[in-house]
């Protein structure tokens, strides 16, 4: 559909609320058809993870829900859809608890039961681990309460190898060799359906309520094809927002693997190009002072720890409510100004 | 993409191949291909203009009888509403969400 239709508009299912996605599911179901989607949230972690597409068949036959299988269904307590791992059927109540959930869902009969579901897509390839007879191991672990705990002893095992890659991060060869051979990324404005990912993606808890477009806030980010790697927002506060008046940088990050690749570095030469086209002075940040990992990269990045007197009350209260002390740094832009007028 | 040219006495059905449904207020259109309805970006939805114009086709009317029966409902000039109905069954036509056939 063009996007200057005046009658009609594609939209990103992405944005749906929980209730139209499950009644265009039903719908869709309803006429023998499967319904693909893309999963949001984290209850199925690792097997489903936030952003798969998840392919639901309808359920033709009741003898097909057995423990292990992954079906998505209606809430009892909100009527709302979730897709979770069937655990036991026992009589006409069926049992659900997702993966990473540390409880069960409360029993649903055979009647709130949308479909179940037939593929996994990560990143273009199926994923089958977690669908086939393993299923059932799974549903047996969880029942007996050893999923989540055979889950946190992975992430144990793991924290070496994380720590590890972090110091790889860190290291010159490795920043030239992935800055060399990995994908090529590019820094633009985050489209609404962006948003809803970085919603997700930084508050995995809520109900997904996304980021919005708000005057004088830009949100950068980093991408590659349609996956986010990082993420930078540029806030314009005016002089009726004093103490804060002036062009901030606030939510800087770029997502763990991805680090070492110059993507901070390249949210920030944007920011810093933006600034500069707006005539601004300079770009200010807060941050805790004892975030390390954070701390270096800003002054690699060229921000400087400033006084900032203005900000003296704003900060002591925030010392107060966190018990960490946050500092203001700034990154200086008028010789570029005094550039770019020369 | 459907090379049928709209006209005034033509007759549009919603395609066997899509699934439409109005929910809170919005109408809501999902193309069914290959047996799969995709909920990622292949979802349409119309304006309150062309959801007021899909609940009149229904596959007996012609695009004049819904001009018609617009008219009676709406206040707007007769040729606003042809521009309108022709205009969105054409581009709904292009996406094969409609299909349109003569009357006879």
């Amino acid at each position: 559909m063009p996007p200057d239709s005046p009658y009609a508009s594609q939209v990103s299912g992405l944005g749906l609320s929980n209730l139209r996605q499950r009644e265009l599911m039903q719908a869709v179901l309803g006429r023998g058809a499967q319904f693909r989607f893309e999963a949001l949230g984290f209850s199925m972690y690792p097997f489903i993870q936030h952003g798969d597409t998840l392919t639901i068949a309808p359920l033709t036959d009741p003898a097909r829900l057995r423990p292990g299988v992954v079906a998505a269904f209606i809430q009892t307590e909100n009527e709302t859809m979730a897709v979770h791992r069937l655990l036991a059927v026992q009589g006409d109540q069926v049992l659900f608890q997702g993966d990473n959930n540390p409880e069960g869902d409360s029993p649903v009969s055979l009647k709130q039961i949308l479909g179940v579901v037939t593929n996994i897509q990560r990143d273009g390839r199926r994923v089958s681990l977690g669908l086939g007879p393993e299923g059932l191991w799974i549903a047996w672990l969880q029942r007996r309460g050893w999923l989540r705990r055979l889950m946190q002893a992975g992430l144990f095992i793991r924290r070496p190898f994380s720590a590890g890659l972090h110091r790889l991060q860190g290291s010159r060869l490795y920043r030239v060799w992935v800055k060399r051979f990995s994908p090529p990324f590019r820094i633009e404005t985050a489209t609404p359906r962006d948003l809803i990912e970085l919603t997700a993606r930084v508050s995995p808890n809520s109900d997904a309520r996304p980021l919005k477009d708000m005057p004088g806030v830009t949100h950068l980010v980093a991408k590659q094809g349609k996956r986010l790697l990082g993420y930078l927002a540029l806030v314009r506060f005016g002089p009726q927002h004093a103490p804060f008046s002036g062009f901030w940088g606030t939510g800087l990050i770029v997502w763990g693997r991805y680090r070492g690749a110059g993507i901070a570095q390249a949210l920030t030469d944007k920011g810093r190009a933006i600034a500069i086209s707006e005539g601004v002075k300079s770009i200010r940040l807060m941050v805790f002072a004892d975030n390390q990992p954070a701390l270096p990269l800003y002054i690699k990045l060229g921000f400087q720890q400033i006084e900032a007197p203005e900000l003296a009350a704003v900060l002591a209260e925030s010392e107060r409510q966190t018990g960490k002390k946050q500092i203001v740094m700034e990154l200086d832009l008028t010789k570029e100004l005094q550039k770019n007028d020369g | 993409m459907s090379d049928y040219q709209v006209s005034l006495t033509s007759i549009c059905t919603p395609s066997e191949d899509i699934v439409a449904r109005l929910i809170e207020g919005e109408l809501l259109i999902v193309p069914l291909a290959a047996g799969v309805g995709d909920a990622g970006d292949e979802l349409y939805t119309l304006n309150p203009t062309g959801q007021a114009i899909w609940q009149q086709l229904d596959g007996r009317r012609t695009l004049g009888e819904v001009v018609d029966a617009l008219a009676q409902e709406y206040d707007a000039p007769r040729p606003v509403l042809e521009q309108d109905v022709l205009g969105l069954t054409a581009e709904l036509l292009r996406r094969r969400i409609l299909t349109g056939r003569d009357a006879a």
